[in-house]
């Protein structure tokens, strides 16, 4: 079958539909626009849907970061950070940990005996690393408690892993906590941890320790005037 | 013999009625008024789900943050710190409170004798003259509240050469 189109025809056409040709574009060209612009943009939004929470979900935690940090005070995050540095130092110094064995024996009414110290390096990076003193003391068993109580008190952080207390040995083996800085993230887009209350009540109770620098004096103070007094005091 | 004759009149013109040409024209009005309202709705929700505009959302604040560099090291490493301070606090106060708690319901005449504190226990003995105030103390120690998880019991109780000896057993501190 041979299909013609002349140009009556085309003509015969033309003027049949003359009247309708406009509308008829309009319909087609919606139609075009429907099919070929408009499904195609919609599906690719909907299809990047979860591209785009991750993105948003992104964005919501700059904005986070950045409402948090720009409320933050200065002073106040140097101070703290001062204080949490303090109580848990970069690098052990030998100086602080003795100063704080003086001031909480001291304050204690203990006497301190012969001691030693065990450096041990934390083996994953973030972990604490710890300095170890096993100390000989003199003293009644209340007083041990006491000291204990004190040195608590005081920077740098510590704590005891074992008391021996009787009648023959009264032994001690302390724990004195360091930590170097670590690199921190600088991904901006990771959430800035924000203090908790717990952080806080933390943060409070640190800022009340005292320092072993101010522990040095009275303690000297306090270990001359025991030694005059009793002869149990070799420290 | 001049005679016009009217060819085109001769000619019958075929048209669309006019009522389809009405219906087409109502179509495409409708489809036309549609395919904008689509247009606006497929605009609003590309324009609400962009990627570009969040990224570009984030390279804005990005750029904000990078004027607190300083700070924001401070603060994460604050946070670290803190955190590690908070669990050798924890662990020390929980031993040492405990101990104290245990001490503190001891009556005068009971002396604390010796304290072997282990890594997650706790072996505390008392003496005393007398037998009586041993008694009240047992009494005391146990209304003593134990945490979950942690176990307080008498490991010994025995007479020596200056009286009567206590000792206590602290497990899961």
């Amino acid at each position: 079958m041979k299909l013609t189109l002349d140009k009556e025809k085309i003509l015969e056409l033309y003027d049949y539909y003359r009247y309708a040709l406009i509308p008829i574009t309009v319909i087609v060209v919606c139609i075009l626009i429907t099919l070929f612009l408009l499904l195609p943009q919609l599906l690719s939004t909907f299809g990047n849907r979860a591209r785009y929470d991750i993105e948003k979900s992104k964005l919501n935690v700059l904005n986070d970061n950045f409402t948090y940090i720009s409320s933050l005070d200065q002073a106040g995050l140097d101070k703290n950070l001062d204080d949490t540095s303090l109580a848990l130092p970069q690098q052990i110094s030998f100086d602080a940990v003795i100063s704080s064995i003086y001031y909480a024996a001291a304050s204690s009414g203990v006497g301190v005996g012969d001691f030693q110290f065990n450096l041990e390096q934390g083996t994953q990076p973030g972990t604490l690393s710890s300095l170890t003193v096993d100390l000989k003391v003199f003293a009644p068993a209340d007083n041990v408690l006491t000291f204990v109580k004190e040195l608590y008190k005081i920077y740098p952080l510590s704590s005891v892993h074992t008391i021996t207390v009787d009648d023959k040995t009264k032994e001690l083996s302390l724990v004195f906590y360091y930590k170097p800085f670590v690199s921190v993230i600088s991904d901006n887009s990771v959430a800035i941890p924000k203090l908790t209350t717990a952080d806080q009540a933390t943060l409070q109770e640190i800022s009340n320790w005292k320092q072993p620098e101010s522990a040095l004096a009275p303690a000297a103070q306090a270990t001359a005037s025991a030694s005059s007094s009793s002869s149990g005091f070799p420290f | 013999m001049n005679k016009d004759i009217n060819l085109a009149g001769t000619i019958k013109k075929r048209r669309l009625p006019d009522h389809k040409v009405a219906l087409f024209r109502r179509a495409a009005i409708i489809i036309a008024i549609v395919t904008t309202i689509f247009s606006i709705l497929v605009f609003i929700i590309s324009i609400q789900y962009s990627l570009s505009l969040a990224q570009s959302e984030q390279e804005k604040v990005n750029s904000r943050l990078t004027s607190y560099q300083k700070k924001i090291a401070e603060a994460r490493l604050l946070k670290d710190r803190l955190g590690q301070i908070r669990t050798v606090t924890v662990g020390r106060e929980n031993s040492f409170s405990q101990i104290s708690e245990i001490i503190s319901k001891k009556p005068e005449a009971v002396t604390t004798d010796s304290i072997d504190l282990g890594e997650n226990s706790l072996i505390i003995s008392f003496k005393s003259t007398s037998l009586s105030p041993m008694k009240d103390f047992i009494t005391a120690i146990k209304e003593i509240k134990i945490a979950q998880g942690r176990q307080i019991k008498i490991s010994e109780l025995k007479t020596a050469p200056e009286g009567y000896t206590l000792s206590l057993y602290v497990k899961g501190l």
